[in-house]
C-alpha cells in the first residue's frame, strides 16, 4: 500500500476513535450526572470534547490527501441517492456540525444539560452512521475480502475498542493539566476515573475477544470463499502474516495491560493521575494493532475482473 | 566523497570527545547529567561515518564490506537511540508548562501510525540496510534531533536569564544546528518507497498520468527535496556534503556551547563572593543592631536601677518599666498582673498601649488561660503561632484586635508567684527566646522595685516605733517620775496642811517647785529633740550647731562646738539619723547625771584600717561615772546598739571627778554612692 493509501487507514481509524469516545463518554456522563450533578460532570468532558472534535476534523483533513483534487472533494456530496461515499460524507459533516454545537455549548454558551445530552446523542448518532455508511462503502461483490457482514462489524468494534482505550488518556490527561493549574472538579474527575477504568477494562477485555473472532470469521469466510477470496487470503497467510500475527498480540498485550493496570489501581488504590502513562501505553498499543488491520484490510483486497 | 565521510566522522568523534571530558568537570547545570548521551552519541554517530568511508572505498575487501554493513546496521540505529535519549533528557531538564501535557496524547496518534507504516515496510521486499536506514532516520534521529534542537533552544533562553548572553548564543547556534540536522539528516532519505521522502515520486507519477509530462505538481514543495537526487540536483552537491556541513555546525556549536560550564563555575563563584560579602554585610549590620538594642536595654534598667534607689514612687517606677519594655520590645501591649492579696486571683496592676501607660483603677481580673498557665508553672513562655485563639483571649487589655503572637514572664519574691508580665503582639513576628530573656529582665526590675517599696514602708514603720519607745523611755523616766513624785508630795502637803505645819508646807513646796522645774527642763528638751529633724536645708553639721546651742540656754550648760568637716559628713541617711539620737542622748545624760557646767562637742573625720569615719566625740567636765552598770545606764547600751546597727561603735571613757567623753565612730560612704544616700535623705 502506498503513501496515498495510508490516508484512508487514518481517516477511518481517526473517525472511528472519535466516535467510539464521546460514546463512551456519554455513558459515563449519563451515568454519574445524577451523583456528581449536571453542570460539574459538563465540566470534566470539556477538554476530551474538545480533543475527539479536533481529531475529528483532522480525520477529514487527512482524508483530502487521498484525493488528486482536494478542493473538488465537495463534489462528492452530488450524489446521495447513488454513493454510500457521499453519504458517509454527509453524516460526517453532520456529525461534526453536532460535535462542534455541543462544543460551543460546553465552552462559550451555557446551554439547559439536557440540551447537551440532545446534542451529544445525535452527534453519537451521526456518528454510528458514519461508520455503517463507511462499511457499506467497501461492501463490494467484486471485492471478496470486504463483502461480508464482518466489515461492518469490525468496524463498529474498531469504534468501541478505541473509545474505551482513548477515554482513560483523555481523562487522566486533563485531570494531570487541571492539578496543574488548580482548577475545580479535580475529585470528581479522578473519581470518574476510579469508577470507570475497572469497567472499561472489562468491556475492552470483551471487544477483543470479540475482534479476534472477527478475524477467525474472516478467514473462514476467505477459506470457503472464490478464487480472489484464496488470493486474498493466501496474501493474508503469507505475506502478511507476521503483521497479522503482530497485530493480533498487539491487540491483547494492549487490553492485557489496561486490565492489569485497572487490577493494580483497584487493588492499591492509586492516584488516578499516576495512571497517565500506562493508560497512554494501552491506548498506542490497540492503537496501533488496530492500525495494522485497518492496513491488512485494504492490503489484501483482491478485485474480481477487470 | 571518502574525505566527506571522514571529515563528518571526524566532527561527529570530536564532538563525543569533547562531551565525553567535560563530562568529568563537575556542575549543577542540567546539560551535564546528559552529556554522557551525547558523548555516546558523537562517538557512534563517528564511527558510522568512517565505515560509510570504507564502505564507499573501492578498495575495501568484500568480507571486510559485509562486516562492515552489518556494523552500520546495528550503528545507524544505535546512534539515532543515544541522541533520541540526549534530546528526551535535554528537553525535559527545564519543567514543561502545563499545556504541554496533552503532547503525549496527541502525538499519540501519529506515533502509532508511524510505527505501523514501519511495521509493513518491513514485508516489503528491499534488502534489509534500506529499511533500517530510513526507520532509523524517520524514527530516531528525526525526534532526537528535533528534541534536542529544542532543548538547546531552551537552555538558550535560560542562560540568556541567567546572564550569561555569549553562551546562550552558542546555545541557540546548537538548537539550530540540530533541527537543520533533523532535517538534513532525518527527513532525506535514499529513494526507496517510504513516505515522506517517496511521496514526491509517487506524486510525480500520478501527476504525469493524469495531467501530463511537464505539469506541475500540486504537491510540490519542499517534498519535493526529501531524497538523495533531489538534492544534488538542485544544490548540485550530494546529501553527504550537507550532513558533513550539518555536523561541523551541531559540533561548533555544541562544542562551543560546552564552555557553559567554565562560564557558569565563574559565576558561581563571583555569585559567591557577593554572597559572602552580604553575608558579612548582614553579620556587621546585625551585631551593630545587636550593640544598639543591647546599649538600649541597658540603659533603661540603669535608669530604673537608678529610680529604684532614689526610692522614687513604686507606681512611677512600674509605668517606667512597662512602657520601655514595650517600646523595646516593639509590642502592641504589655501589662502588669499581681496576685491579690488573699491569693484568689490575678488582677492587673497596670498596662501600657501606644503613647499611653496607665495604672488601673478598678480592679481588672485577668483571665487569659495562658498567662495563668506561666504563673502556674513560673516558667516563661512565648506563643509559636500554633497556639489556639481561646488561649489568647483578652490579652491586650483595652484593645479592640485580639492577640496573635505572646511573650509571658511570671515574677516570682522568694520563690513565690507573685504575678505576671506580659507583652503581645495583633500581627507581625512572633516573639524569640532573647526577647523573653529581655522581658525576664525586666521583670526582675519589677520585682526588685517591689521589694524596695515593701522594704522601705517596713524600715518606717519600724523607725516610728523605734522613736516612740523613745519617747516612752522618756517620759517614762522624766515626766512620769516628776508627776508621781508630785501626787506623794500633794499628800504629804494635804497632811501637813491639816496637822498646821507652816515651815514643813513651805520646805515641800520649794521641792515640788524644784522636781516641776526639772520635769518642764525635760519636757523642753524633748521638745526640742523632737523638733530638731535632719530636713534641715543648712545640712545637718549646721542642724547640730543649731540644737547644741538651744540646748546650752536651756540646761543652763556651756557648749563647745567644733567641727572638723565640711558640711557634707558622707554618712548614709540611717547613719545620719543614729549620729543626731546619739548626740541627744549623750547631751541628755550631761544634763541630767553629769552635773556638768561645760559640755564640748568634735565632729571631725578620721581613717581607720583604711576606712574613712566620722568621729563624734561629747565631753563633760562633770562627776564622771563612778560604775558602769548596763541596768542603770539604760541610755548608753541603746547610744553602743545605735553605733553597731550602721557598723559604728561607741566608747565611754570616764573616771571619777574627772567628767565623760563619749567616743562615737560612724562609717562614711564612698563618694559615688553618696550622692544617692542624699537623695533618699531629702526623700
Amino acid at each position: 500500500m502506498n503513501i496515498r493509501e495510508w490516508t484512508l487507514p487514518v481517516y477511518t481509524i481517526l473517525t472511528q476513535l472519535s466516535v467510539g469516545a464521546l460514546f463512551v463518554i456519554w455513558v459515563i456522563r449519563a451515568l454519574n450526572s445524577a451523583k456528581f450533578g449536571s453542570e460539574k460532570t459538563d465540566q470534566t468532558i470539556k477538554i476530551p470534547i474538545l480533543i475527539l472534535f479536533t481529531t475529528a476534523i483532522a480525520a477529514i483533513t487527512f482524508a483530502h490527501f487521498h484525493l488528486s483534487r482536494p478542493y473538488l472533494s465537495f463534489l462528492a456530496l452530488r450524489n446521495l441517492k447513488s454513493s454510500w461515499l457521499s453519504r458517509e460524507l454527509l453524516a460526517n459533516l453532520i456529525y461534526i456540525i453536532f460535535l462542534g454545537l455541543l462544543l460551543i455549548s460546553l465552552w462559550l454558551v451555557k446551554v439547559r444539560h439536557k440540551v447537551n445530552t440532545v446534542l451529544g446523542w445525535l452527534a453519537i448518532l451521526s456518528g454510528f452512521i458514519i461508520d455503517y455508511c463507511m462499511s457499506r462503502i467497501y461492501l463490494l461483490p467484486s471485492q471478496p475480502a470486504w463483502n461480508s457482514l464482518l466489515t461492518p462489524a469490525s468496524f463498529l468494534v474498531t469504534t468501541f475498542l478505541l473509545g474505551v482505550l482513548t477515554v482513560p488518556v483523555l481523562f487522566t490527561m486533563d485531570l494531570i493539566f487541571k492539578k496543574s493549574q488548580g482548577q475545580d472538579g479535580q475529585a470528581i474527575h479522578a473519581q470518574l476515573i476510579d469508577q470507570s477504568l475497572g469497567r472499561l477494562a472489562v468491556i475492552a477485555a470483551t471487544l477483543c475477544i470479540l475482534m479476534a473472532t472477527i478475524v477467525y470469521f474472516q478467514i473462514a469466510s476467505l477459506f470457503s470463499g472464490n478464487a480472489a477470496a484464496q488470493i486474498s487470503l493466501n496474501l493474508l497467510l503469507n505475506i502478511y502474516q507476521p503483521l497479522l500475527i503482530i497485530r493480533l498480540a498487539l491487540l491483547f498485550i494492549g487490553v492485557g495491560w489496561l486490565g492489569f493496570v485497572a487490577a493494580k489501581h483497584h487493588q492499591k488504590k492509586l492516584a488516578a493521575e499516576s495512571l497517565f502513562l500506562q493508560v497512554l501505553i494501552a491506548c498506542l498499543l490497540v492503537m496501533v494493532a488496530e492500525i495494522l488491520g485497518r492496513f491488512l484490510f485494504f492490503a489484501i483486497h483482491v478485485r474480481i475482473g477487470i | 566523497m571518502m574525505l566527506i565521510y571522514f571529515f563528518d566522522g571526524l566532527a561527529f568523534g570530536g564532538l563525543g570527545l569533547a562531551a565525553y571530558l567535560q563530562l568529568h568537570q563537575g556542575s549543577d547545570l542540567p546539560l551535564r547529567k546528559n552529556l554522557k548521551w551525547l558523548a555516546a552519541f558523537g562517538f557512534v554517530c563517528g564511527l558510522t561515518s568512517w565505515i560509510d568511508m570504507f564502505l564507499v572505498s573501492s578498495g575495501t575487501e568484500e568480507n571486510l564490506l559485509d562486516v562492515l554493513r552489518i556494523l552500520g546496521m546495528i550503528f545507524r540505529p544505535l546512534t539515532g537511540v543515544f541522541l533520541l535519549r540526549f534530546g528526551w533528557g535535554i528537553l525535559k531538564e527545564i519543567p514543561f508548562p502545563p499545556w504541554t501535557i496533552f503532547i503525549p496524547g496527541v502525538l499519540i496518534v501519529p506515533l502509532a501510525y508511524v510505527i505501523t507504516y514501519a511495521l509493513t515496510t518491513f514485508i516489503t521486499p528491499s534488502p534489509v540496510e534500506i529499511p533500517i536506514d530510513i526507520w532509523s532516520r524517520y524514527l530516531l534521529y528525526l525526534p532526537g534531533s528535533i528534541m534536542a534542537g529544542i532543548g538547546f533552544m531552551r537552555q538558550w533562553r535560560m542562560q540568556r536569564k541567567n546572564g550569561l548572553a555569549d553562551v546562550a548564543n552558542l546555545m541557540l547556534g546548537a538548537g539550530l544546528a540540530f533541527l537543520f540536522e533533523a532535517f538534513i539528516v532525518g527527513l532525506v532519505i535514499p529513494a526507496a518507497p517510504y513516505a515522506p521522502g517517496s511521496y514526491y515520486n509517487y506524486n510525480r507519477v500520478i501527476n504525469n498520468a493524469f495531467s501530463g509530462e511537464g505539469s506541475v505538481s500540486m504537491f510540490s514543495g519542499f517534498t519535493t527535496l526529501l531524497d538523495y537526487q533531489r538534492v544534488l540536483e538542485i544544490t548540485g552537491l550530494p546529501i553527504q556534503f550537507w550532513r558533513m556541513l550539518s555536523s561541523f555546525a551541531v559540533t561548533f556549536f555544541v562544542v562551543r556551547g560546552l564552555g557553559v560550564f567554565e562560564a557558569r563555575r565563574k559565576m558561581q563563584l563571583i555569585s559567591l563572593k557577593d554572597e559572602r560579602d552580604r553575608a558579612q554585610e548582614t553579620a556587621f549590620n546585625a551585631q551593630i543592631a545587636a550593640r544598639q538594642t543591647a546599649e538600649r536595654w541597658t540603659e533603661v534598667l540603669v535608669t530604673i536601677n537608678s529610680r529604684i534607689m532614689e526610692l522614687n514612687d513604686v507606681d512611677a517606677i512600674l509605668l517606667f518599666i512597662i512602657k520601655n519594655a514595650r517600646e523595646l520590645l516593639a509590642s502592641d501591649f504589655i501589662g502588669l498582673a499581681l496576685i491579690n492579696d488573699d491569693q484568689s486571683r490575678l488582677e492587673l496592676k497596670c498596662y501600657a498601649i501606644k503613647d499611653t501607660a496607665a495604672l488601673v483603677e478598678l480592679p481588672v481580673v485577668v483571665k487569659t488561660p495562658l498567662i495563668l498557665e506561666t504563673i502556674k508553672t513560673t516558667r516563661s513562655f512565648h506563643t509559636s503561632g500554633d497556639e489556639p485563639f481561646a488561649s489568647l483571649e483578652n490579652a491586650m487589655y483595652s484593645m479592640d484586635t485580639p492577640a496573635r503572637s505572646v511573650g509571658i514572664v511570671c515574677l516570682e519574691l522568694d520563690n513565690r508567684p507573685i504575678g505576671a508580665l506580659w507583652v503581645a503582639r495583633s500581627a507581625g513576628m512572633l516573639y524569640t527566646n532573647t526577647d523573653l530573656v529581655w522581658l525576664e529582665c525586666m521583670a526582675d526590675q519589677v520585682v526588685i522595685a517591689l521589694q524596695h517599696a515593701l522594704m522601705t514602708s517596713q524600715l518606717q514603720s519600724l523607725s516610728i516605733t523605734e522613736e516612740r519607745s523613745r519617747i516612752a523611755r522618756e517620759m517614762h523616766d522624766g515626766l512620769a517620775q516628776v508627776l508621781g513624785y508630785l501626787n506623794l508630795q500633794v499628800q504629804t502637803l494635804d497632811a501637813l496642811l491639816k496637822q498646821g505645819k507652816q515651815e514643813a508646807l513651805a520646805v515641800e513646796l520649794e521641792q515640788m517647785r524644784k522636781a516641776i522645774k526639772v520635769a518642764n527642763a525635760d519636757v523642753r528638751e524633748n521638745i526640742l529633740s523632737l523638733r530638731t529633724t535632719l530636713a534641715n536645708e543648712k545640712g545637718l553639721v549646721s542642724a547640730i550647731g543649731e540644737y547644741l546651742e538651744e540646748f546650752g540656754i536651756q540646761a543652763r550648760i556651756e557648749t563647745h562646738f567644733t567641727n572638723e568637716v565640711e558640711n557634707n559628713l558622707r554618712l548614709s541617711s540611717i547613719a545620719e539619723v543614729q549620729l543626731v539620737c546619739i548626740l541627744q542622748e549623750a547631751l541628755a545624760n550631761v544634763r541630767k547625771h553629769a552635773r556638768a557646767n561645760l559640755v564640748s562637742v568634735l565632729v571631725t573625720r578620721k581613717k581607720r584600717e583604711e576606712s574613712e569615719y566620722i568621729y563624734l566625740q561629747i565631753a563633760d567636765n562633770g562627776i564622771g561615772l563612778l560604775k558602769y552598770d548596763s541596768k542603770r545606764h539604760f541610755g548608753l547600751t541603746t547610744m553602743k546598739e545605735r553605733a553597731s546597727s550602721v557598723g559604728g561603735n561607741l566608747d565611754v571613757l570616764s573616771a571619777a571627778g574627772k567628767g565623760t567623753m563619749v567616743e562615737c565612730w560612724l562609717p562614711c560612704l564612698e563618694p559615688d554612692r553618696m550622692k544617692k544616700s542624699q537623695a533618699i535623705f531629702s526623700n
